[in-house]
């Protein structure tokens, strides 16, 4: 069976040479801009060309970090914030994933919620905001409502048509193999729609600190949107760069969390060079 | 004789309905005897693989019937395992995950499905690539995999459509030699479609010669020389001959191309 000993089990052997040299250029590669942008922000500021209520410098946002971080305001927002994300993209994913799922399943099922959706996925989260305060009130639950409306929408879309558009030959594939009609959903639609949910869910997490910075202005007393909104009516530009920092760190750490999921989860999925010759 | 295992009486198949339908297939009858192995030759578009997926279960004869042992076919059943050209290997599970598919739908157990999978492993000879994903794995052995999914469900018959068509020719002439050897093993009736002429002479006990669209049978050839066959034999060579002939003159007469043209084959 000669195309098989062609490749002998276990994994390629990675060059090592130059590794480690690689690695710092990589680094500096990555560095090098945030450096430069943060250092001519902070000469600019102190050469006067930048003016301080408008845009503090990077030190000044330094001082402002440390003092909210001593005080305790700081572990307070982050966390108020964090538990209303994860609580409330927990409910989107809980309620969108089986809810795509019947949408792209069950044709019928599409065509009787196709206008309903097709009116109220367009609106943006933000124009939710004052019916969140209405139902809700003031605080976490508004909150909450608003992470899992912006989660609920990518996430519902993708599972839908990662649903509607599973490769028919798989199906073919488990029936003449013996799969139960019933049994088609749970062994072979759901997996090969998987790569979709994830991406759906990703999305939905993006999506979600929209949800949660305009909530927590508006509509609560706590959280990093509140610290924003809050920094501004106190004229402290420091505190309100702090906080907006802070939106961006929670993000980018939420979807590298999710990227390492997702990488796991669908490490049988073809990615770039996966691919036979 | 015994009973054929499978009889196709007046099969046609129409694609669409009313005056736009296309005719894919011409009244059909077949007859395949238990054991047998039988290659359905003919150019692309032919309706061939129509036929097979037919047999398979998966779409229903516009008119006719199909019986297996007697019974008429309705619907996929595990005893017809299908083995496809593009190989829908399930991309989420491992070469073991996909062999034993079959046996654990059978609710088989895990332990039962485990031991069954192994032995087709190792019988399409993919011993040690158990736990790797379709992915990692070269066509030929994608398609080592599909045939040891479809053995693991011990079908009595074994439909392949065109399952080497997308392998390149040297591993495809190892594909044929090993499916050979597997085939002589246990002699399962084998229906194999094909639109290569020496592939159909290496395999087959009997080859259907269909034309193109609307499919109809033009030949049945039987294949006389003793297994493994050479096809440089004389004998082979006239077959490839005379086969090559009748499947380019249904091809010219359909796309109604001059004579004086060069014909192609394939």
């Amino acid at each position: 069976m000669a195309d098989v000993a062609v490749k002998s089990p276990g994994p390629p052997a990675k060059p090592s040479s130059h590794g480690g040299r690689k690695v710092i250029l990589n680094f500096l590669v990555y560095a090098a801009l945030p450096v430069l942008l943060l250092g001519g922000w902070q000469l600019g500021s102190d050469c006067g060309y930048i003016q301080d209520y408008l845009l503090p410098s990077p030190l000044a946002a330094v001082h402002g970090f440390s003092e909210v971080l001593r005080d305790g305001t700081l572990a307070t927002n982050l966390w108020a914030s964090v538990v209303r994300s994860v609580s409330g993209f927990a409910i989107a994913a809980a309620i969108a994933v089986p809810f795509g799922i019947l949408t792209g399943w069950f044709r019928l099922f599409r065509k009787f919620t196709y206008v309903t959706l097709l009116l109220l996925v367009p609106i943006p989260i933000t124009a939710w905001i004052s019916i969140a305060i209405l139902w809700f009130g003031l605080g976490d639950k508004s909150a909450i409502f608003l992470v899992a409306l912006g989660a609920a929408v990518p996430i519902l879309i993708n599972t839908m048509h990662g649903v509607e558009w599973v490769d028919k030959i798989y199906i073919e594939a488990a029936r003449t193999l013996g799969t139960r009609p019933h049994e088609l959903l749970w062994r072979i639609i759901l997996p090969v729609a998987l790569p979709n949910i994830f991406t759906g869910l990703r999305l939905g997490l993006r999506n979600s600190w929209a949800g949660l910075v305009v909530a927590e202005m508006i509509g609560a007393k706590s959280g990093v949107g509140y610290m924003i909104w809050d920094a501004r009516l106190m004229m402290r530009s420091d505190l309100l760069i702090t906080g907006m920092f802070l939106v961006g760190i929670l993000g980018s750490l939420s979807d590298q969390i999710m990227a390492l999921v997702s990488k796991h989860v669908l490490r049988w999925h073809e990615s770039v060079g996966g691919h036979d010759g | 004789m015994a009973e054929p295992k499978i009889v196709a009486h007046g099969i046609t198949k129409y694609f669409g309905v009313g005056a736009g339908a296309v005719k894919a297939l011409e009244p059909f009858d077949l007859f395949v005897n238990t054991g047998e192995f039988i290659c359905i030759l003919g150019p692309s578009g032919c309706g061939k693989s129509t036929f097979l997926r037919m047999v398979a279960g998966l779409i229903e004869p516009s008119t006719g019937s199909l019986f297996m042992d007697g019974q008429p076919i309705a619907g996929p059943h595990r005893e017809r395992g299908l083995v496809f050209q593009e190989y829908a290997l399930f991309p989420w599970k491992t070469v073991l995950g996909n062999v034993m598919y079959g046996p654990l739908v059978q609710r088989l157990g895990r332990r039962k499905a485990h031991d069954i999978a192994t032995e087709q492993i190792n019988r399409v000879g993919l011993k040690g690539f158990e736990s790797r994903f379709p992915r990692e794995l070269s066509g030929g052995m994608k398609q080592r995999v599909g045939i040891a999914r479809v053995l693991a469900n011990q079908p009595e018959v074994l439909l392949m459509d065109e399952p080497f068509g997308a392998l390149d020719s040297i591993t495809r002439g190892i594909m044929q030699q090993d499916l050979l050897k597997l085939w002589l093993e246990e002699r399962k009736t084998v229906l194999f479609v094909t639109h290569s002429v020496e592939e159909a002479i290496y395999l087959a006990d009997r080859i259907v010669v269909m034309s193109p669209r609307p499919g109809r049978i033009v030949s049945i050839i039987a294949v006389e020389p003793a297994r493994p066959r050479n096809l440089l034999s004389s004998e082979c060579i006239a077959l490839r001959a005379q086969l090559t002939r009748l499947v380019e003159e249904q091809v010219v007469s359909a796309s109604s191309r001059p004579m004086n043209m060069p014909a192609y084959a394939d």
